[in-house]
């Protein structure tokens, strides 16, 4: 209803164009243009379609454009400028694209890495040359100069001809034209001047529509090595990245399907950029409720929700909280005692207070200490267990100290020594991270580059390792320079192994794999510098890395964090950061970040931050109004607990210790630093630090087995250490507050009292131990 | 209609939204798909994982020089002209059932890469873990019977052989090593003092634990958490899934034939679990097993040259006598060959370069050698094979579209199998 008295009426509160100057490069030049409608909630629409006008601008309109849109007037300044470009079809700009449009270049046909039926394109246009030669290569005949309407490049794309890849386009298409007259003229390559798409930019950035079938124009506007500017809307690929959120066709219309978060790719010449599309089921209901935020983390998540018309769920119970809490910050359950105390508590501030002994907690050091050893793949290669020991000491010693992250990473980066033990010039501090560099049994610089770009700044650069990046603007050339970063970076190898060691050395150069020439070292995004070769070029790269200024680094680290807390980063997967996957609340990250930096990179406050908020203290159970939502944290999202958190948890409630091959006992799984260390572990997702990844934590056949009849579960259970002496009753209600931490329902207490009037009570006990270490109560953060 | 068939009949309605299939699920998928498929072919690889070495088994060189040349003589084999080494006689004499590569190459000298490309047909990638043969097949063909449809003898080792980016779902079912006395699936059997009386009680009272938090789930995640416990139950109580893994159930007589040895009561076992159903059975020592930097000679002699001569025959003639041989390939192979040169502490380093690798059954030509290396057995003479190339014709051997891309968890696309199949292997 709201739906129809907002829009189904064109009552126009304001009207925009974009791009609000249209300037067209010579008298054949045109441009898309789209109107917005923005109305009293702020809610706004593409109304093109309700103008005066079609919605491609050409010459004939200068120099103003009169536009009537549902009643509303606006006038739009159009501007011819003289032509940048000569004449004729251009190779690079008009014929390469329509190959990455039309779907030839991409990886899984032409512009695949081994090509496909000996034709070989650049993928999505990152090469034109190639494609020239390709395209134009004598013994293909792929074109015919003498009757270009005969050329094979034609019959097949027109599928004319038997072409595996199928239609592409059809003999009136205007692709079918370009190459047609591009053939005519000679099939020649541009000369050295023609100007080169210098950036590419999308209209909008970000777009909520309102119920499906709503629709919005994309508009895609390249920028030239020139400075001239070109309308190329209707020579980019469209790809949603969410194709169940919303469609897009050819021209760049995209239309909402359902409710959901999605990014559209646009893609031309080697060059891609995203609008964000959201898709709300309706708009803010008159008796949306007000919520209370309790900080900026809560005003941007609940802003959202609202926005998108979907409310979020109570808060969590004090049980729930403090299950939450503690598991998250420690990976232990709250003991008995402590919960009771704390859910006796009438404290205001006892939610507060147990935050802060939390993060100050041994144990709290010991989770991230494990995760940044996965991270860092410690103890990969033959330092093994002894080099995976010093560099977990020396992280969770630097997380206990709450050390600053940019200070424990300048030491990560910077590190030399023994990767078994340590750095001798530490003194007898025998944790240092030493074999932060021994990841691989080959490790070199493109290795250390791939690595720390994407541990550290989020992105994703292997790709540039072997061809320019497909949705990124890296190239090699941008890869091998952070790449020669690393190039002094080199591991002395001594027979005995335990006496291997990373050193910085006085020599060491990166290659070009294409021109192979030396690279200097090159920031991203940045400039180069000279390798001086005194003093470590590493700390010219961490002073950039670490400035406030750096756009990756404190982001990065915010998002790895939230993702702990929340099951999900802003940006998922959490180290791959581009235009093309942006994140779920840009604004909040920015602000998260530069809070972070504001308080000098103290990790324990960007956590004290997100564990205060009410989104982290909601409930995990859905209402009907966010039932549907998975990235919005309307509710908070239930995920599996980690490996560690299991078995630690089954030890702690069954007071039966967990025994870890080559640890000595009492070892919690959390400190077993090495990778592997159990069947349950392992077969659980703990990693093999083999390459940098996020664990799994979907279910398989082997992980059920074992939860079922393997021994260890059945060890806890057949051994458990219950206080026997309680009454039935009392016995229940202990191991239901160690276990789930909460009190158990009628009907659990009756099931069980009716099983000890029929059956042995120890087997009893055993048996509801084994439902409980099974229940994906236990099983799961919620 | 088994267990697995009901429940996917029964949730078909809700796979779209879910895309996280238990194995009868994708057994209905596939069932309602009119893509017709040959043969349902399956396959038993003898996993040579360390590497064979060519030059002392299928491409002996006794002219070659000293510092080269095999200790182990040659002798005449079923197909005229042809020797191989002296050790693998029984091999000798069915070799007019073999197709030979000896032209095998590629350009990966560590085991782990080279083991990611002769069991996925990728190279290994810096970020992304490749699915392996085994767990496409599991995805794109699904289960047949109660039985996982891949399982490696005894385990996987590292992060090959696994379903990398595909998901757990895919990985392999360790099987154990089925010449151990006592021999039993891990986890299979229930826990002493725990019958299935008392496992249905306690899982009773699991489902009165869940109830609570059942109403928290919005993604079908508890849903098909359900399903493997169901689909575990049902593997653990199906009588066939059980008497596939009861080796000891074969005579005697059978067992001796094939070797009291890893591999040779893994190939039996193999040879079970295929007629049961599955469709992949990888069988191999554990660990990398041939690699012999030292003492190859003596090594290769008593024990890993008869124990693979062993296995491979019996299984061969098992296969044939059964009437399995037509729908079971075999395949025989490491991750790379030797070099020519042999060290000083008489063993054969890591060579990539040219190798050797049998495959036998599904069709694959009878009595053919394919490919030479030159004199040394370093470099590859005539006919390379490359190891995407004959991924690529194994899974359209299956029925598998190799073309078909995947999209990997880094939005990596990647080609099931990125060779083109060879003409050659039938």
């Amino acid at each position: 209803m709201i739906f129809v008295l907002l829009f189904a009426v064109p009552v126009m509160a304001a009207i925009s164009v974009y791009p609000p100057r249209v300037e067209l490069y010579g008298q054949d030049a045109k441009q898309v243009i789209t109107v917005t409608d923005r109305n009293a909630e702020g809610y706004e629409r593409d109304v093109t379609g309700t103008c005066n006008v079609p919605n491609v601008v050409t010459a004939k309109q200068a120099p103003v454009l009169r536009l009537v849109c549902g009643g509303k007037a606006l006038n739009v300044p159009v501007r011819v400028r003289p032509a940048a470009r000569k004449p004729g079809i251009s190779f690079i700009n008009d014929v390469s694209p329509i190959f990455t449009m039309s779907g030839c270049a991409g990886s899984n046909c032409h512009g695949s890495i081994r090509g496909q039926r000996g034709f070989k394109l650049s993928l999505f246009g990152n090469d034109p040359l190639l494609d020239y030669e390709a395209v134009t290569n004598v013994k293909a005949k792929r074109i015919d100069r003498h009757e270009a309407a005969k050329s094979m490049l034609l019959g097949k794309a027109t599928a004319q001809t038997p072409h595996g890849g199928g239609f592409r386009f059809a003999p009136d298409s205007l692709q079918y034209r370009v190459l047609l007259d591009w053939i005519e003229q000679g099939a020649p390559y541009d000369s050295g001047n023609t100007p080169r798409i210098a950036s590419l930019a999308v209209y909008p950035e970000e777009r909520l529509l309102v119920g499906a079938g709503a629709s919005q124009q994309l508009v895609a506007i390249a920028k030239y090595s020139d400075g001239t500017l070109r309308d190329v809307t209707q020579l980019a690929q469209y790809v949603a990245n969410d194709p169940d959120t919303v469609q897009v066709n050819a021209k760049g219309q995209v239309q909402a399907l359902q409710a959901g978060e999605t990014a559209v790719m646009v893609r031309t010449m080697g060059f891609a950029v995203a609008s964000r599309i959201l898709v709300a089921g309706s708009v803010t209901a008159k008796d949306y409720p007000a919520v209370e935020s309790r900080n900026y983390v809560d005003e941007k998540i609940f802003g959202k929700l609202r926005r998108l018309n979907i409310k979020p769920s109570g808060e969590a119970s004090e049980t729930e909280f403090l299950r939450r809490v503690y598991l998250d910050t420690t990976g232990l359950l709250p003991p008995p005692e402590v919960s009771r105390t704390y859910l006796g508590s009438t404290n205001p501030r006892k939610r507060a207070e147990l935050i802060e002994q939390l993060l100050a907690r041994r144990e709290h050091a010991e989770v991230w200490a494990l995760k940044f050893s996965e991270l860092t793949r410690a103890g990969t290669r033959e330092a093994g267990n002894k080099g995976a020991k010093i560099v977990y000491g020396y992280l969770r010693d630097s997380f206990g100290a709450n050390k600053p992250y940019d200070r424990m990473v300048r030491e990560l980066i910077l590190s030399q020594g023994s990767h078994s033990f340590g750095n001798s010039s530490m003194g007898e501090v025998k944790q240092s991270p030493t074999s932060f560099y021994n990841i691989s049994f080959d490790s070199n610089a493109p290795d250390h580059a791939t690595n720390i770009s994407q541990l550290f700044l989020g992105v994703r650069m292997e790709c540039a390792k072997c061809h320019n990046h497909p949705w990124e603007r890296w190239t090699q050339d941008d890869f091998y320079g952070f790449a020669a970063f690393f190039a002094r970076v080199g591991i002395k190898e001594v027979y005995e192994n335990d006496e291997n060691a990373t050193q910085y050395m006085e020599e060491g150069s990166v290659e070009h794999p294409k021109t192979k020439k030396r690279v200097s070292p090159k920031f991203l995004d940045g400039a180069a510098i000279a390798d001086t070769q005194d003093g470590d070029i590493r700390e010219n790269l961490m002073d950039w890395m670490v400035s406030a200024k750096n756009p990756y680094f404190a982001k990065t680290i915010v998002n790895r964090v939230w993702k702990h807390y929340f099951g999900r980063g802003f940006v998922e997967e959490v180290d791959d950061f581009r235009v093309t996957n942006p994140p779920t609340h840009p604004a909040l990250l920015d602000a998260l970040a530069a809070d972070l930096i504001a308080h000098r990179y103290d990790l324990r406050h960007l956590e004290r931050t997100i564990l205060n908020s009410r989104t982290y203290q909601l409930s995990a159970e859905p209402n009907e109004s966010n039932r549907g939502d998975a990235r919005n944290l309307s509710h908070f999202p239930v995920r599996r607990l980690m490996a560690e958190i299991l078995v630690d948890t089954m030890s702690q409630t069954a007071q039966v210790e967990e025994k870890f091959a080559g640890y000595p006992p009492e070892t919690r799984a959390m400190q077993v630093y090495g990778g592997g260390g159990s069947y349950m572990l392992s077969s659980f997702g703990r990693l093999s630090r083999d390459i940098i990844c996020e664990r799994d934590a979907q279910p398989d056949m082997a992980q059920t087995m074992h939860l079922i009849s393997g021994s260890t579960i059945q060890d806890k259970v057949s051994k458990a250490k219950l206080p026997w002496d309680l009454s039935d009753d009392a016995l229940v209600d202990h191991v239901y507050l160690a276990a789930l931490v909460r009190q158990p329902s009628e009907a659990e207490r009756n099931a069980i009292r009716t099983r000890i009037g029929s059956g042995e009570r120890k087997a009893v006990f055993q048996d509801l131990l084994w439902a409980i270490f099974n229940s994906k109560e236990f099983m799961y953060q919620h | 209609m088994n267990n697995f068939d009901r429940r996917g009949f029964l949730r078909m309605g809700s796979i779209a939204t879910f895309g996280s299939l238990d194995w009868g699920m994708v057994e209905q998928l596939r069932a309602q798909s009119a893509k017709a498929v040959g043969k349902d072919i399956s396959i038993i690889h003898l996993w040579l994982a360390g590497g064979l070495s060519h030059l002392d088994t299928f491409d002996l060189k006794p002219e070659a020089d000293r510092k080269y040349r095999s200790t182990f003589g040659a002798i005449p084999t079923s197909i005229p002209g042809l020797h191989i080494s002296e050790h693998l006689p029984r091999t000798a004499k069915l070799m007019h059932k073999l197709t030979l590569i000896r032209s095998m190459t590629h350009k990966q000298s560590a085991h782990g890469t080279a083991q990611t490309l002769m069991l996925s047909g990728h190279d290994a990638l810096p970020t992304l873990l490749v699915p392996s043969v085994g767990s496409v097949l599991y995805k794109e063909l699904g289960a047949r019977n109660e039985l996982p449809p891949y399982v490696v003898v005894p385990q996987p080792r590292g992060n090959n052989a696994r379903a990398g980016f595909l998901g757990p779902k895919y990985n392999p079912f360790a099987a154990g090593d089925p010449s151990a006395a006592k021999y039993s699936v891990r986890d299979m059997e229930l826990p002493m003092g725990v019958d299935w009386a008392r496992m249905e009680g306690r899982n009773s009272l699991l489902h009165l634990v869940d109830e609570k938090i059942r109403k928290y789930d919005t993604t079908d995640t508890f849903e098909t958490l359900d399903s493997y416990y169901q689909s575990a139950f049902d593997l653990m109580k199906s009588p066939r899934a059980k008497k596939a893994f009861q080796i000891s159930e074969e005579p005697e007589a059978l067992r001796e034939q094939y070797g009291k040895t890893a591999m040779g009561q893994g190939a039996l076992l193999a040879r079970r679990l295929v007629e049961a159903g599955v469709r992949f059975v990888s069988v191999g020592k554990g660990d990398n097993a041939w690699d012999h930097h030292s003492t190859l000679f003596p090594a290769y002699a008593n024990e890993f040259m008869p124990e693979l001569d062993r296995s491979f025959s019996a299984l061969l003639g098992d296969l044939e006598q059964r009437g399995m041989l037509d729908t079971t390939l075999v395949i025989v192979t490491g991750e790379f060959g030797r070099t020519a040169e042999i060290n000083v502490n008489n063993g054969r380093d890591h060579w990539p370069n040219c190798f050797s690798l049998v495959l036998a059954g599904a069709g694959v030509p009878q009595g053919q050698v394919v490919g030479a290396s030159d004199k040394d057995g370093m470099y590859v003479k005539e006919r390379p094979v490359e190891v995407p190339d004959l991924v690529a014709t194994i899974f359209k051997k299956l029925g598998v579209d190799y073309e078909k891309e995947y999209v990997s968890n880094i939005g990596r696309p990647l080609r099931i199998a990125v060779g083109n199949p060879l003409s050659f292997l039938g």
